[in-house]
């Protein structure tokens, strides 16, 4: 499930990203999408490397 | 609304709310209509876990006069929902199998797509299609990461595969003070922004809604995506397999259906590399 959006407000929006699941913890993870928005999309972002050579 | 469908959104509680965009004439992107699409759960799961069954669904009465448009907007509730959540998948040339190593979400008609930076970064990190060159990653020659999105089963069916043609991800390379040991990438957040191509004809993806606002406390939320995924048999053209299953334009073979789960989220809010939430939640038993 790594990656899948996380739905609210009854299926209407993504709020958030699967990022860890554990079948046998019944427990996972997600990563919010509001708090990431000041992260720069194109170049380097502020005070961290792009991992990849090309950005979109 | 008539009795039989009153029934039905009264024993259907998990759904989500689709959009149909399309091209408008001005040539910008617009959303032309909207629809609930609810999940009914196949027979042998229980409510918070399950793979839903597939009902016919028309998105719209009046159809967008593109072609991919149109054929995007009504099917299967599988096939609906697989052109909006789709699979990640990866394979060198020559390998008999696409693995499947996450799933993504388009979030714009040209073409972004939003998934967890650790599945763009597993090539790397399990070391099958990634190295890193002078402090950035970059593809093996005949690695393939993108993602599969189907073709409308009235059309011919299949599977079109739209490389990842850029991908962002945020946090820090910390290097390794060992020589056996490869240097990690620090994740500010686990989210990647990827872009793959446009479809053809100018035709939109057909992207979710997303919101910046938080959880609050009680709110449901359900995700949905390709869990357990299997890797898929890969047939090349001219091959004696591909001649012997006779495939019709599409070398992939049909992906799994997706399988949500719906949990409700705690109040407790976890720090952990970047904003984390946490979230309870059961798995059928393997």
């Amino acid at each position: 499930m790594s990656g899948a959006p996380i739905f609210g407000a009854q299926g209407a929006v993504i709020r958030g990203i699967v990022s860890r699941s554990f079948s046998n913890e019944c427990h996972a993870f997600g990563a919010m999408l509001g708090p990431a928005m000041h992260l720069e999309l194109g170049g380097i972002p502020r005070g961290a490397h792009a991992a990849f050579a090309h950005d979109v | 609304m008539t009795d039989t469908q009153a029934k039905d959104t009264t024993e259907l509680k998990t759904g989500i709310l689709k959009s149909l965009w399309s091209r408008g004439p001005n040539g910008r992107w617009g959303v032309t209509d909207m629809k609930g699409i609810y999940f009914r759960s196949k027979p042998g799961f229980d409510g918070n876990y399950f793979a839903f069954e597939s009902e016919m669904t028309l998105m719209t009465t009046r159809p967008s006069q593109n072609f991919h448009e149109m054929t995007a907007s009504f099917g299967s509730t599988d096939f609906l929902m697989k052109q909006s959540v789709v699979p990640v998948v990866a394979w060198n040339e020559g390998d008999t199998l696409i693995r499947c190593i996450g799933t993504a979400s388009i979030i714009s008609c040209s073409g972004l797509v939003l998934t967890a930076a650790h599945v763009v970064m597993d090539p790397y990190e399990s070391g099958y299609g990634a190295s890193l060159v002078e402090g950035q990653m970059k593809w093996h020659d005949g690695f393939n990461l993108g993602v599969l999105i189907p073709i409308n089963p009235a059309f011919g069916g299949g599977e079109r595969f739209f490389p990842f043609e850029g991908v962002t991800t945020w946090g820090n390379w910390i290097e390794s003070p060992m020589i056996t040991e490869k240097d990690k990438f620090e994740y500010l957040t686990d989210i990647a922004i990827c872009k793959i191509p446009g479809m053809p004809d100018g035709a939109a993806h057909q992207p979710l809604n997303m919101s910046l606002n938080p959880f609050v406390p009680g709110e449901m939320a359900y995700a949905l995506g390709y869990a357990k995924m299997e890797d898929v048999p890969l047939v090349y053209r001219g091959s004696p397999q591909h001649s012997r299953k006779r495939q019709k334009r599409y070398t992939f073979l049909q992906a799994k259906c997706c399988k949500p789960f719906r949990k409700i989220i705690s109040t407790r809010v976890l720090r952990h590399q970047g904003p984390v939430l946490t979230l309870k939640q059961r798995f059928p038993v393997k």
